[in-house]
Order: structure tokens, then C-alpha cells, then sequence
């Protein structure tokens, strides 16, 4: 009898096993899955960075990253608020520099293909985003001069005059970029590795459904709605996640009675005025290619009070989340969208925000899938 | 006196037709104005894209304004396109950005002496 009860057991399982894990995707949804990859992108050169790639300046880079040298009076590193153990930010709302800062610690995975920088995009290269804390007085507070005095006297003096040249014989502000340049040449070897939603992806772009159908059901009902009603995908695209331009979110921008974080359309100011972009003096890159987007780039009032869509790349790993980092974790970020304050965006400004009225289900279906996206190892 | 012979029967058997290339998509327009074509390069999420616009008119199209957006979102691109006359006729767009999937309307404008002609055209972004 008890045989006959297992047997019949067995025969339900196999009955049972195929509908419970199998691809919930429809066709177009694969399709539009396949388009959030392959993942990792092809390792590329910044030409605008005559250091970029180079093994002994992101070794120099990586090491002026950790140290305090870098800050005016020797008490902050990078690391300090990109800490390497926590994914490179703080754990911090806003960032906190020898002064407490505006905006939430970005993290610094994958930077090699965005095409602007910092939460509100005022440069466009790493090396210039690089340049902004070291002279920015509330965070690192050098001057270009006190940074060259402080290299010329370190340890890394004579590494720095085999990679450029005497800092000795050279302007202060070239010291500043080049210091800048081997920090970004550090930082572009910062790669988030593959998830599971990456094997997901690619299983299914090979057609093997033997392995895509161990992607976990809630996760794939967590991208259905990412790719449909959540309409996440409007901003979130491709393989980075993210269309790397400026949204408003419906985060608030009044930092404090009389005084708001403008975004874009301050950082569109300040890239007007900046002597380091890709169309400057600074770049390495005769042919300025790249350049087209900073002078190109529209100047829009709607622009007011907009941010950088951040990547989905091990974004479960940095929060709090939001420009200002007001969002404690993942839930609190869906809870936002899903009962976002209509009246808190602008009146004349893109229409891609509404309620979504998610069930706790659905939310709960959508946050697995987005934790999909940071169970790598990074730089694997 | 050949070669001329040769050019009239290609012109009169639509070799040489207008659009030049055949998949172009015909930009919709009022019609009395002249037909119009344009050639894109296959639309990327956030990445450069540039096109040509041909009018097959003896009209001389002396300048061409571009724009794009996406009417569901109520927004256009976030760059300004380069537009530079190649040919009589014909005209390069360079740097068109689309950042967001979906439909986009394409806005061109083409002034011939003191007349515009508007054009428009639907693009799916995936």
C-alpha cells in the first residue's frame, strides 16, 4: 500500500514539477529581456584619458584612492565615503565630506559606459567627476596648488613623473587633472559580475529553457511587471539599467527653507562653464570624440529639479537610495512608485509617473526580481 | 552620347528613382507638399543615431529643422541634432538620441523660399 501511495506520489510530482517551474515569459517579453544584456559589456578605453587601461596608473590610481592625502587636511580618503567594503558608498542618506553634503554617495560600479556623471551630470568623464570632490570644499577641500604640494611631498612623487611628468615643472590644475585621471583609470576596472538574472538572460537567448527555468517564478513575475505595467524600463533600459539621463523621480528637492538641489539644470550651468569635458583642453582625445553630447545637450527648464537614472547593477547591495538618499531600502523605493504624490512633479514635465497600485504580492514579486540584479560577485 | 542615352532610360524605367534607397519611410505630410523620405539607422536606446532626409521635388529645400517626441510622455530629446545639406534635396541629421523606449514622433520642418512644409513621421523605439 505504501509503495503504491509512493509510486503514485512520484507520478503527481512529475505531473506537478514541469508547471512549477517553467518560463512565465511571453515572446515579446523574452524579447524585451534579451535587450538587458549581454552582461559584462566589452572592457573599452576612454581615449579622453591617456592613462585609461594603463597597469601602472590604475595601481597608482587604486592607491591615491585610498589615501588621505587627497583631502586638505589629511583626514579623508575617497574610500572614506566610497568605501570598497560597502559597495563604494557610505550607508549614509547624504553624504557626509568635511561638511555634510547634498546628495546620497553614488556607488562606482561599471562607470566606464556612462556618458554623464554624478547624480545630476554637471561632467562627462570620469576624471572630471574625479576633479569635482578634491576641490569641492566640503568634501576633500584642496586648491589645485595644495593637491600638487601634497603629491610633490608623498610617496608617489616619482610614480606620478613616470606616468606624466615632474609635477615640479607642470601648471598645479595638470597636476589636478592628471591626479584625476589615474583615479579614473582606477575606477573603470570596477566591474558588477554576472547575477542570476544575467544566466536567466542568457539561457534564454540560447534557447536552453532547461537552465531558464531555474530563474525563480517570483522573480520572473518581478520582471514582468519591470517590463509592463511597473513601466520601470521607461528610464531603467538596457544592460546597465538605466538610459543614463535626467528624470524627475517625485523626490523632493528642498534641501532646507530657501535652498533646493536644482539637478540637471544647475549641473547644465556648471558643464557650460567647465574646462573639463570632452570638448575642453583637458581631454587626450585630439579627435574630441564623445564630445558631440556636451555640446549638443539642450538647456530645458523641465531639467529643474531632475537626477541621473541610476543603474539596477547591485542596487540592492548601496542604500539608501534616491538623490538624497531619503529612501531607507528597496521596499520604501517601490512603496514610493507604487503611491507616488502626483502633485510633487512637475505640472509641465514628462508624463511617464502614475500610482501603480501594485499588490503587496506584486511588490513583494517585483523586489525579488530586482535583487536578481546583485547577487554577483563583482569582477566575476 | 551613349552614356546620355543610357542615363535617360534608367531615368525613365525609375532606376534612379526617388527615394534613392527603397526601405525609406515616406514622412507624412499635407498634400501639397512635395514627398519626402527619410533613411534612419536602426533607433538605439540613448545612442547617437543620424539619418537622411530626401524630397523627390525640382523645389530647392533651403534649410530643414528636426525634432522628435514622444507624445504618450509629453517630452522631446534631451540634444540638439546637427543637420547639414549633403545634396540639392537631400539632407544629413546626426546625434539623434532617443532615451526612452516607445513611439516617437518625428518633427521635420522644410523651408523652401519663403513656404514651410511640415512633415511628420512615427518611429517605434524597442
Amino acid at each position: 500500500m505504501s509503495r503504491l501511495f509512493a509510486l503514485a506520489l512520484a507520478a503527481l510530482w512529475m505531473l506537478v514539477a514541469p508547471l512549477s517551474a517553467e518560463i512565465l515569459l511571453t515572446p515579446k517579453e523574452i524579447t524585451q529581456t534579451l535587450r538587458h544584456g549581454p552582461w559584462p559589456p566589452q572592457p573599452t578605453i576612454d581615449p579622453s584619458n591617456r592613462v585609461s587601461g594603463n597597469p601602472q596608473a590604475i595601481a597608482l590610481g587604486q592607491q591615491l584612492f585610498n589615501d588621505p592625502i587627497l583631502s586638505i587636511d589629511g583626514t579623508l580618503s575617497c574610500a572614506a565615503c566610497h568605501d570598497p567594503a560597502r559597495d563604494f558608498t557610505d550607508g549614509r542618506a547624504r553624504a557626509m565630506g568635511r561638511d555634510l553634503q547634498d546628495r546620497n554617495t553614488l556607488s562606482l560600479w561599471n562607470l566606464g559606459r556612462h556618458r554623464w556623471f554624478g547624480w545630476a551630470g554637471d561632467t562627462d568623464t570620469i576624471w572630471a567627476q574625479s576633479i569635482t570632490p578634491l576641490l569641492n570644499a566640503g568634501e576633500m577641500g584642496h586648491s589645485h596648488e595644495t593637491l600638487q604640494h601634497a603629491l610633490r611631498n608623498s610617496r608617489y612623487a616619482t610614480e606620478y613623473t613616470q606616468l606624466f611628468s615632474d609635477p615640479a615643472q607642470e601648471p598645479a590644475q595638470q597636476t589636478t587633472v592628471n591626479i584625476a585621471k589615474t583615479l579614473a583609470a582606477f575606477q573603470e576596472t570596477l566591474h558588477s559580475g554576472i547575477t542570476s538574472f544575467d544566466r536567466f538572460r542568457d539561457a534564454l537567448a540560447k534557447g536552453d529553457m532547461n537552465h531558464a527555468v531555474k530563474y525563480p517564478a517570483a522573480a520572473q513575475r518581478g520582471l514582468q511587471i519591470f517590463l509592463g505595467h511597473g513601466r520601470c524600463v521607461f528610464c531603467h533600459s538596457g544592460p546597465a539599467f538605466t538610459n543614463g539621463e535626467f528624470h524627475d523621480a517625485g523626490i523632493p528637492y528642498f534641501l532646507e527653507p530657501g535652498r533646493v538641489d536644482q539637478g540637471r539644470f544647475a549641473a547644465l550651468n556648471a558643464l557650460k562653464d567647465s574646462p573639463y569635458t570632452l570638448d575642453g583642453a583637458f581631454t587626450d582625445d585630439q579627435k574630441k570624440s564623445g564630445a558631440w553630447a556636451v555640446r549638443n545637450v539642450r538647456f530645458q527648464h523641465l531639467d529643474f529639479g531632475t537626477f541621473r537614472t541610476p543603474s539596477l547593477r547591485r542596487a540592492a547591495q548601496t542604500a539608501p537610495y534616491m538623490h538624497n538618499g531619503s529612501l531607507p531600502d528597496l521596499r520604501a523605493v517601490l512603496d514610493h512608485y507604487n503611491a507616488i504624490n502626483m502633485e510633487r512633479l512637475h505640472t509641465d514635465g514628462e508624463a511617464i509617473l502614475r500610482p501603480l497600485n501594485l499588490s503587496d504580492t506584486e511588490l513583494s514579486d517585483l523586489e525579488t526580481f530586482l535583487r536578481t540584479l546583485s547577487d554577483d560577485t563583482p569582477g566575476g | 552620347m551613349i552614356r546620355t542615352a543610357l542615363l535617360f532610360c534608367l531615368i525613365a524605367n525609375g532606376v534612379l528613382a526617388c527615394p534613392a534607397t527603397p526601405d525609406a519611410l515616406a514622412l507624412q505630410a499635407q498634400a501639397e507638399a512635395p514627398s519626402a523620405y527619410i533613411t534612419m539607422d536602426p533607433p538605439a536606446i540613448s545612442q547617437p543615431r543620424s539619418a537622411q532626409i530626401e524630397f523627390c521635388t525640382d523645389l530647392s529645400m533651403a534649410d530643414l529643422s528636426f525634432n522628435a517626441i514622444m507624445p504618450a510622455h509629453q517630452h522631446g530629446m534631451n540634444y540638439e541634432v546637427t543637420v547639414e545639406k549633403i545634396a540639392p534635396g537631400t539632407f544629413d541629421i546626426e546625434n539623434i538620441v532617443f532615451h526612452m523606449p516607445g513611439l516617437w514622433e518625428i518633427q521635420v520642418e522644410a523651408i523652401s523660399g519663403s513656404t514651410s512644409f511640415p512633415y511628420t513621421a512615427e518611429v517605434m523605439v524597442e
